[in-house]
């Protein structure tokens, strides 16, 4: 795997060099003499959470942050978006840095976090959005205009209306879409955006970020979806350990990893030696069953298909894309 | 400056009104809760009033004198703790969740914010309380000294303020606490039980040390100073116990400047 | 016989597990020992100012109430509990429904928590006050009789255990019981010579108290504790009024029963 440095056409908006956080965490043993002695003295660990890592964004991109639980990708986010300040390194996000004025920075620049609502629990997003509206010193006219489109786009004109515990949480989550937008920030960080949403609405989420972004709005997005990054981003950031492992296009990764697919095989008959070019057998799962991983460039997949079905009558075939987390192992090796 | 004070009471009253918007969702339990408020809080002026009966009593004050520095310290209570103190559980649960930061993520006084998010209409409980308590024993005190009523009620007016201000110094210290001690939601107990002392005339703490720490941890401020100048026989330590607690303010908005800075850099 | 085993041991495992989360909070219960001492000084210093000429009130002297406010900050800090809250929690979020999953009461699975609470309260706070009010005000608190106010102590546990708990089981009918509890939760410790020893209160209030549930809470350990019991009049030995106290918790023990199946009934019927 090649790692290519991104290329921005444009001016960057968003130039990151050397960012660096180290937070300090307590141990705490469980059994009752550690508890007592916990309670005078505890401690401490240094973990590196992100170990220096830099990246260039252009204006009306828009880049998935890549990695596993623990990475350093939410942490990243968060000294971009202004409220962690990082333990060494720069940024400059719109000619700003983003943790020296924070009050004025976070005014042109939006957020979504999947796990954490903007919205109040008890009162409907309606009212919520009018709160930004005075916390963003918003013109009346422009924020009635900008809801309006934001609605429409969203298709929530009823739902907005109605007390936030009551929406489903895809409703919910285009509400923290419009919640995040409505002073029409250049730069838009989303963390998790589509975690826990069923297809319908994860469709709908994506389809209004192409659009807000075909608007001219660069989005920032951390996942664990691939299909986010698939439809979504040109461009991927992987992150493992603190560290940048992968910065480039879409379809470089795909050419290396995408092209691999896994294959949980039920067969008829025992599967005896499997020798296929492009084939590696993964796992026996049973006597009949069997995880492979199929390279389509060098075994076309109806090839396949056809070939099992010859050698051993094919039960059962599920397709799956090969697991984030090996693709950063194969990133990372 | 005034465009901007005005700015930003816009942005208060926004969230104060989405607050009670959220609290108006079950009116019936907003009720309990205010008689709740009310009640809890008339305990030690129902115990002072029982004390009185059994011929007991603080040496130089009155059963009425007694009540009316009671119902001081409940009114400025009544006052600072809608406002005030929700910051404390607010700030306990964001922490706890993780969501803290969605209020730094927002272009405004971190602290304004907060305030305007906490507003805790149960707790007018107190200040309807305090008011009943501060109208049933004024008709029987003698206001101001030398029939000079006028001044004393000013002073006593200021000195309130001054107590509302400390008030609301103890809430944004024990805020500051609650970073530190993530998930205790005991905070406000420790108030409780420091303030506990406000409820009596200074006089009780004849020759001992904690008379002088109620002047440094400005508890005599909350209640006794404001009452003793209504009635017309302020402590010859007022200056010293005004300073007391303007300091004590200051301090903990500095604290809380440093805290919040210190969150930003250690993160969740 | 076995099954008696049985649910000791999940007792035991229940309470120890509690026991190990709450360990974690240690922070939480060392506020009590500020709380606690710093309320009973408020109380020594007020006392001191008004029974300042060796005056009486109730029939209490001086030394008597701060014996009694003394042993009050200890059996309440043994006996406390938020039985309530949590019920009420575990209803609202609809948790409630994991809890009929398990094939053992819920009540039974509460009291385990609470004890494994408290046992770990008993060593951070309890003991730390008993020294404190040993140490720093002189009263030096032994019980009159060690075995019956283990006893007294332990019903009164159970008693506010299962007063809390029908408490708690008002979230079957209301969507919101933050203020009910509250307001519950003040007006039984005030009914349980919390604020007040119980003497002090107007005479047909003390009738009334005397057969409620409340005094058998914090005001009867306590006078067990202190060796004398009298409420309105009524002078009774310790054996006879901890007798009393076990009828009241097997009184409240049927009335959570009954709440409990009511509550029940209703949650299943909304299909929640």
């Amino acid at each position: 795997m090649d790692r290519q440095a991104g290329t921005v056409a444009v001016e960057p908006i968003i130039s990151v060099r050397t960012l660096r956080k180290t937070y300090t965490t307590f141990e705490r043993g469980s059994t009752f003499a550690e508890t007592l002695k916990s309670v005078f003295w505890r401690k401490t660990r240094e973990v590196d959470a992100v170990r220096g890592i830099s990246f260039a964004i252009g204006a009306g991109e828009i880049v998935g942050f890549l990695g596993p639980n623990g990475a350093g990708k939410s942490t990243t986010l968060k000294m971009l978006t202004g409220v962690l300040y990082p333990s060494d390194g720069e940024a400059t996000v719109l000619g700003m840095t983003p943790w020296h004025d924070r009050k004025r920075y976070v005014a042109h620049i939006g957020a979504v976090f999947g796990q954490k609502s903007q919205l109040m629990w008890d009162i409907p997003p309606l009212d919520a959005f009018h709160m930004n509206r005075a916390i963003y010193r918003l013109d009346p006219a422009r924020f009635e205009h900008t809801l309006q489109t934001l609605v429409t786009l969203l298709d929530v004109g009823d739902q907005v209306r109605k007390p936030t515990r009551q929406l489903s949480l895809g409703e919910r989550m285009k509400c923290e879409f419009i919640m995040a937008m409505l002073h029409e920030p250049k730069v838009v960080f989303l963390d998790e955006p589509t975690i826990g949403l069923d297809v319908f609405a994860k469709e709908r989420i994506r389809g209004f970020i192409r659009e807000m972004n075909a608007r001219g709005t660069t989005f920032i997005l951390t996942t664990h979806d691939l299909d986010d990054i698939e439809q979504l981003a040109r461009r991927v950031i992987v992150i493992n350990h603190g560290c940048v492992v992968f910065d480039g296009d879409m379809a470089a990764l795909q050419h290396g990893v995408g092209q691999t697919k896994r294959i949980r095989l039920a067969t008829a008959r025992p599967p005896g030696e499997i020798d296929l070019p492009g084939v590696t057998l993964l796992e026996r799962i049973g006597e009949t069953r069997v995880l492979l991983e199929l390279d389509v460039r060098r075994q076309p997949l109806p090839a396949f298909v056809r070939w099992a079905d010859d050698a051993f009558g094919i039960h059962d075939l599920v397709i799956e894309d090969v697991p984030i987390e090996d693709i950063i192992k194969t990133l990372y090796a | 400056m005034i465009a901007r004070l005005r700015d930003g009471l816009a942005v208060y009253f926004c969230l104060l009104r989405g607050a009670l918007a959220a609290r108006m969702t079950d009116r019936a339990d907003l009720g309990i809760s205010m008689i709740i408020m009310l009640l809890a809080d008339l305990v030690v002026p129902l115990t002072t009033l029982l004390v009185y009966q059994h011929g007991a009593g603080f040496t130089g004050w009155q059963r009425d004198e007694a009540l009316l520095l009671q119902a001081t310290f409940l009114i400025a209570k009544g006052i600072a703790f809608p406002f005030c103190f929700g910051m404390i559980w607010t700030t306990t649960e964001l922490v706890r969740e993780g969501t803290f930061e969605l209020l730094l993520l927002k272009p405004r006084s971190t602290l304004l914010l907060l305030l305007g998010h906490s507003f805790q209409p149960e707790d007018t409980g107190k200040l309807l309380g305090g008011i009943a308590l501060f109208c049933l024993a004024l008709p029987n005190v003698t206001i101001g000294a030398d029939a000079d009523s006028s001044a004393a009620l000013l002073g006593f007016a200021a000195l309130l303020l001054l107590a509302v201000l400390t008030l609301f110094g103890f809430a944004l210290l024990m805020t500051c606490l609650s970073f530190v001690w993530i998930g205790n939601s005991r905070l406000q107990e420790i108030f409780d039980a420091v303030s506990a002392f406000a409820l009596y005339p200074h006089g009780i703490f004849t020759r001992s040390a904690l008379g002088w720490l109620t002047w440094v941890i400005p508890v005599s401020v909350l209640g006794y100073l404001p009452a003793s100048v209504l009635l017309g026989r302020p402590d010859p330590a007022l200056p010293l116990a005004v300073g007391g607690a303007l300091c004590f303010v200051l301090v903990v908005i500095g604290l809380w400047r440093m805290m919040l800075a210190r969150y930003a850099s250690a993160g969740g | 016989m076995n099954r008696l085993l049985a649910a000791w041991r999940s007792t035991c495992a229940i309470a120890y597990a509690t026991y190990q989360e709450w360990a974690a909070y240690r922070s939480h219960m060392l506020i009590s020992l500020f709380i606690g001492p710093t309320y009973f000084l408020v109380q020594v210093v007020i006392w001191q100012a008004l029974l300042a000429d060796g005056g009486t009130i109730g029939g209490y002297d001086r030394t008597a109430l701060m014996s009694y406010y003394g042993a009050v900050l200890i059996v309440s800090t043994l006996v406390f509990d938020f039985a309530d809250w949590n019920l009420q929690m575990l209803i609202r979020s609809g948790k409630f429904l994991t809890v009929l999953l398990r094939p053992m009461s819920h009540r039974g699975f509460a009291l385990s928590q609470k004890l494994g609470h408290r046992c770990l309260g008993l060593w951070m706070e309890a003991l730390p006050i008993w020294l404190i009010l040993w140490l720093v005000f002189s009263i030096r608190l032994v019980p009159a009789s060690t075995g019956w106010f283990v006893l007294s102590l332990a019903l009164g546990f159970l008693i506010m255990f299962l007063v809390n708990y029908c408490v708690g089981t008002l979230a079957f009918w209301l969507t919101r019981t933050a203020g009910a509890r509250r307001l519950i939760g003040f007006l039984r410790d005030v009914c349980a010579g919390v604020f007040l020893p119980l003497a002090l209160f107007p005479h047909e209030l003390q009738q009334l108290l005397f057969f409620l549930p409340f005094q058998f809470i914090t005001y009867v350990p306590v006078q067990v504790l202190l060796g004398h019991y009298e409420l309105a009049g009524i002078r009774l030995g310790i054996p006879e009024i901890v007798g009393c106290q076990a009828l009241m918790a097997l009184l409240m023990w049927g009335l959570s029963e009954l709440l409990w199946r009511l509550g029940i009934r209703r949650f299943s019927a909304a299909g929640a």
